[in-house]
C-alpha cells in the first residue's frame, strides 16, 4: 500500500499515486477543452461585432453551441473533478476509495463529451447551450450529455466514498479542511444538478429519436434550468472553495471564522439550486406568486451566502498580510501584497469580478421586474462571464499554477508570462463582460447572428454608441485570448517539459 | 476574530464591503429608474 503514496516535498501530505494520475488527465482534458472554447469565442465575437461580421449564420450558432458546451460542461466539470479527487485523497491524505471508478467516470466523460462534439460538428444539432424543445438536435447529442453527466456523477460518488475511507482509516484529525467542506458542498449540488439533467436529456433524446410524439416547452424550460443554472452553482462552490485554497497557499491565510464560512457553505447546499427560476421570469407557465417566491426569497438566501464568502475571503487574506507586518492604514496590506504570484492576482480578479461585476447584476437581473430591462438581450452574457469566466474560470488558472508543481511536480516554465499572464486575461474579461452589458443596456439581443437584421421585413438601426461597445467587446475578447493561450501554453509546456521540482 | 489583535483587525475588507454595499444600492436605484422611464412612469 505504501509504495502507491509519495510524500509531498512541499506540504508534507501523503499524495496517492492512482488519486494523481486522475487529477492529471481531468486537467489536462480541461485544459484542452479551454483552448478548443477560447478559439471558438473569437469567432464569435468577431461576428457579433458588424464591422468584421466574421461567420456565416450556420457556423455562427454551431460554434456557439459548441463553445457552451466546451466551456461550460466540459472545461469547467472536468477541472471539478480534478478538484475533487484533490480535496479528498491529497488534503484528507487518504487513497481514492475506487480508482477503477475513477478512470470508469473519466471514460464516460470523455465519450460523451466527444459524442457531442461529434453531433455539433455535424451540423445537425444547432440547438446552442439551452438546446430548448422544439428546437431538435441529433439523439447522439443528448446521449453524449447524459454520458458525460453520469460519467461526472461517479465522480462526485467516489469522493464522498472517499471522504468516508479517509473518516475510518483516520487519515485526519478533526474536522476536514474548508476546502473539503466547499468542495463537498459542490458535489451535492451537483448530484441533485445532474439528476435534474438525466430527468430530462433522457426523454428529449427520445423525442428527438421519434420514440417520443412531443416534448412541453415549459416543462423542458424549468427542468433544463434545474440542471443549467445549478451547473454554474456547482461552479460557485467549487470556485470560493479554491479562493480558500488560494488564499492560504499564496498568503498563508486561516479563515476568520470556520462556523462562518461553513454556514455559507450550507446556505448554498440548501438554496442554490431551487432558485434557478429566475430564468423563467419571462415565462407564462409558470405562476408569479412561485416565481416571487423563488427568486425573490429563496435565491436572496443563496446570495447571502456568497455575501458572507466575500467578507469572509478578502478578510483572511487582510489578516494574513497584517500579521506579517503590513498594518499601516487601510489597505497597506493590499499595496504590499504579491501581485506577482498569479495565483494571488487570479484571485483578487475572480474575486472582485464575481462580486462587483456578476454578482451586482445577477441580483439585479434576478428580481422579476428588473429583468425585463436585460431579458434576453447581452447583459445577461455580460453579467454570466463575470461570474462563470472571470470567478470560476480564474479562480481554477489560480490553482493551476500550485497544481503544477504539487501534482505534476514540474516548475512552472515561462515565470515571467505566469505573472502577466492573469492581467492580460483578467483585464480582457472584465472589458468584454462590462462592455456586453453596455450595448445590452441599448436592446442588443443576444445569440444574434446579425443586429442589423439585414435581412429582416423590418430595419432597426442600433447606432454608433452600439458599434463602438462591440468594438470594445472585441478588443477586450483580444486581450483574454492571448491571456487565456498564456495560461494554455504555460500549462501544457510545463506539464511536457518542465523541470522535475524534485531534481 | 475577537481574539485578533486591534492592528490585525480587517478594517480594510470592511471598508470594501461597505463601497460594494454603496455600489449595489446605487446600481439598484439606477435600475428602477430605468424600469420607469420604460414604462413611462417617470
Amino acid at each position: 500500500m505504501a509504495a502507491e503514496f509519495r510524500k509531498c516535498p512541499t506540504t508534507g501530505l501523503m499524495v496517492h499515486l492512482p488519486a494523481q494520475a486522475l487529477i492529471k488527465i481531468n486537467a489536462v482534458t480541461s485544459i484542452v477543452f479551454l483552448l478548443i472554447g477560447g478559439i471558438l469565442a473569437l469567432t464569435l465575437i468577431f461576428t457579433r461585432w458588424q464591422a468584421v461580421h466574421l461567420l456565416p449564420p450556420d457556423l455562427f450558432y454551431r460554434f456557439l453551441t459548441l463553445h457552451g458546451i466546451a466551456m461550460l460542461f466540459a472545461w469547467i466539470v472536468y477541472f471539478e473533478v480534478a478538484v475533487l479527487y484533490f480535496t479528498s485523497a491529497v488534503l484528507l491524505n487518504s487513497r481514492l476509495a475506487a480508482p477503477w471508478a475513477g478512470w470508469l467516470g473519466y471514460v464516460l466523460m470523455t465519450v460523451g463529451a466527444l459524442m457531442t462534439t461529434v453531433a455539433i460538428l455535424a451540423g445537425n444539432s444547432d440547438v446552442m447551450f439551452t438546446s430548448y424543445v422544439p428546437l431538435k438536435a441529433s439523439p447522439l447529442y443528448y446521449l453524449g450529455i447524459v454520458l458525460f453527466a453520469v460519467g461526472a456523477i461517479i465522480a462526485c460518488v467516489l469522493f464522498f466514498a472517499t471522504l468516508a475511507v479517509a473518516k475510518h482509516e483516520k487519515t485526519y484529525e478533526g474536522s476536514v479542511p474548508l476546502v473539503t467542506y466547499g468542495a463537498a458542498a459542490a458535489a451535492i449540488i451537483a448530484i441533485g444538478t445532474l439528476a435534474h439533467g438525466a430527468i430530462f436529456y433522457i426523454p428529449t433524446g427520445l423525442w428527438a429519436a421519434g420514440v417520443i410524439p412531443m416534448m412541453d416547452p415549459e416543462a423542458y424550460r424549468l427542468l433544463f434550468w434545474g440542471f443549467g443554472h445549478s451547473t454554474q452553482q456547482i461552479n460557485v462552490a467549487a470556485m470560493i472553495a479554491c479562493w480558500y485554497a488560494l488564499a492560504t497557499l499564496t498568503v498563508g491565510a486561516q479563515p476568520v471564522s470556520e462556523k462562518f464560512s461553513r454556514t455559507a457553505f450550507v446556505l448554498y447546499a440548501l438554496f442554490i439550486n431551487v432558485a434557478s427560476e429566475h430564468h423563467l421570469l419571462w415565462d407564462p407557465g409558470i405562476s408569479s406568486a412561485h416565481k416571487m417566491w423563488n427568486t425573490s426569497y429563496v435565491l436572496h438566501l443563496a446570495v447571502l451566502a456568497s455575501m458572507m464568502h466575500a467578507f469572509s475571503v478578502p478578510a483572511c487574506v487582510e489578516v494574513a498580510l497584517r500579521k506579517k507586518g503590513y498594518t499601516k492604514g487601510l489597505f497597506e496590506w493590499l499595496k504590499k501584497a504579491p501581485w506577482g504570484n498569479p495565483s494571488f492576482s487570479t484571485l483578487i480578479f475572480s474575486v472582485a469580478g464575481f462580486g462587483f461585476l456578476g454578482g451586482i447584476t445577477g441580483i439585479m437581473y434576478g428580481t422579476e421586474q428588473l429583468n425585463i430591462l436585460g431579458h434576453n438581450s447581452l447583459r445577461v452574457p455580460g453579467h454570466f462571464h463575470a461570474t462563470v469566466v472571470i470567478g470560476t474560470s480564474m479562480a481554477f488558472m489560480g490553482l493551476t499554477y500550485y497544481v503544477l508543481p504539487l501534482i505534476f511536480q514540474r516548475e512552472v516554465m515561462f515565470p515571467t508570462a505566469a505573472k502577466l499572464q492573469p492581467y492580460f486575461y483578467g483585464v480582457g474579461m472584465w472589458t468584454v463582460s462590462i462592455a456586453m452589458m453596455f450595448v445590452g443596456s441599448f436592446g442588443v439581443p443576444r445569440r444574434h447572428w446579425d443586429i442589423t437584421l439585414a435581412d429582416a421585413p423590418f430595419q432597426y438601426s442600433f447606432g454608433p454608441t452600439v458599434d463602438l461597445g462591440m468594438a470594445i467587446t472585441a478588443l477586450g475578447a483580444v486581450l483574454a485570448l492571448i491571456g487565456g493561450a498564456m495560461f494554455c501554453i504555460i500549462a501544457v509546456a510545463t506539464v511536457l517539459a518542465g523541470k522535475k521540482v524534485n531534481q | 476574530m475577537s481574539e485578533l489583535k486591534e492592528e490585525h483587525r480587517p478594517k480594510g475588507t470592511l471598508v470594501l464591503v461597505y463601497f460594494f454595499l454603496a455600489v449595489m444600492v446605487i446600481y439598484y436605484w439606477l435600475s428602477w429608474k430605468w424600469l420607469s422611464e420604460l414604462w413611462l412612469f417617470g
